[in-house]
């Protein structure tokens, strides 16, 4: 790769000035999000605290359920509730009023929490006053998936108004999960679904997955989602 | 997934390095993507391309290759693949963690991350000095004849 430039009448043949480097990175895109992840994952374990990521899809349940599994468990239990979501703190007041401490996290345009934000979230907290913790996802099947928290277990809530399709067309998001809560299964015949047919699907994706049936609006199955959890 | 924050993660490591090493210009970007992270490579070097243009990375070939998904069962210690079921009421091939041989629950092993692998840049006579490592490859320029 030669130039030429004229000085004068003659023209002056210049020396190639660049040379080529090859730079080996090996620079991981979401090792940086885990290691995050396992040192919140160690914070919480130095305070026996059992923290529980709760993943779904918009509107499809998690802060009812939540709300359900705090009213059953603040008894036994010290509680605290991180929500995520791009704005507002509507998730956190509602959980706030079963006197519970609460963190809400604006994630700006960002569509799902990250290791990062609940470090930051976590730093609210009084962690020696806690033993459990329900950090609320942004309402999303599809990036939480990649963005581990920290957490001990992690739920996916889908609701059968979301239709029959939901779960073959979000596998990943099953596959990280250790259960999934199958919510507004008192509307599956008005929608047409077949609640089966949903369990199937995810256990097809997961076959470790413990599926529990549920309608946080009337109560059914949250008991089920607390032995689930093994709480 | 969202291809610009991927890109975003990509660009940012990329240009650190191509600042820290000296580069004049950054020739080719490798990176290894991994087909369990739902990242699509046309999207994402659109937005790569995006990102470049005005700094040493503009111009680079993003050179891109896909890993494929494989998952490890730590009941029967098969390793391959991930399986793929298929689902005659749905007519499709759904991804799953079920072991091929055993039927329990597999792990991800590899699959899921976004790498960049290594980059190629130049550098100018001027900018030999501040080079952190060992050349790899090229002719050394001696100066004008």
């Amino acid at each position: 790769m030669g130039s030429a430039r004229q000085a004068g009448m003659r023209e002056v043949v210049v020396a190639e000035e660049g040379e080529v480097f090859d730079i080996e990175l090996e620079e991981s895109l979401l090792e940086a999000n885990r290691r995050l992840a396992e040192q919140n994952r160690a914070l919480l374990d130095r305070h026996g605290i059992l923290a529980v990521d709760v993943m779904g899809s918009v509107g499809a349940g998690k802060t009812s359920l939540i709300g359900r599994l705090v009213e059953r468990l603040k008894g036994r239990y010290r509680i605290a509730y991180i929500a995520g979501d791009l704005t507002t703190t509507i998730d956190a007041d509602a959980i706030a009023r079963h006197g519970v401490p609460v963190v809400q996290i604006n994630t700006g345009k960002e569509c799902h929490l990250d290791a990062n934000l609940v470090a930051k979230a976590l730093k609210r907290l009084d962690l020696a006053e806690l033993d459990l913790l329900f950090i609320e996802n942004v309402g999303n099947l599809i990036c939480p998936a990649e963005f581990p928290l920290g957490a001990h277990k992690r739920v996916v809530v889908v609701s059968v108004a979301e239709g029959p399709y939901v779960v073959v067309k979000h596998p990943y998001i099953f596959m990280e999960a250790d259960v999934a809560v199958v919510n507004k299964v008192d509307l599956a015949a008005a929608m047409g679904v077949n609640v089966g047919k949903l369990e199937v699907d995810i256990k097809t994706v997961n076959p470790a997955i413990a599926v529990v049936r549920a309608s946080c609006r009337t109560g059914e199955g949250i008991q089920g989602v607390i032995e689930a959890l093994g709480l | 997934m969202h291809e610009y924050s991927v890109a975003k993660m990509l660009f940012d490591l990329a240009l650190k390095a191509a600042l820290q090493y000296g580069a004049e210009r950054v020739l080719e970007v490798r990176v290894v993507i991994g087909e369990l992270s739902l990242v699509r490579h046309e999207q994402l070097a659109f937005w790569f391309k995006e990102l470049s243009r005005g700094t040493v990375l503009e111009g680079a070939e993003l050179a891109i290759e896909a890993e494929p998904g494989e998952i490890a069962c730590p009941a029967c210690g098969y390793r391959g693949l991930i399986s793929l079921a298929d689902d005659p009421a749905y007519h499709l091939a759904l991804p799953t963690l079920r072991c091929p041989e055993c039927g329990a629950k597999a792990r991800v092993v590899r699959g899921r991350d976004c790498v960049l692998k290594s980059i190629r840049i130049e550098k100018s006579e001027k900018n030999r000095g501040a080079r952190a490592g060992p050349p790899k490859a090229g002719p050394s320029a001696s100066g004008p004849l």
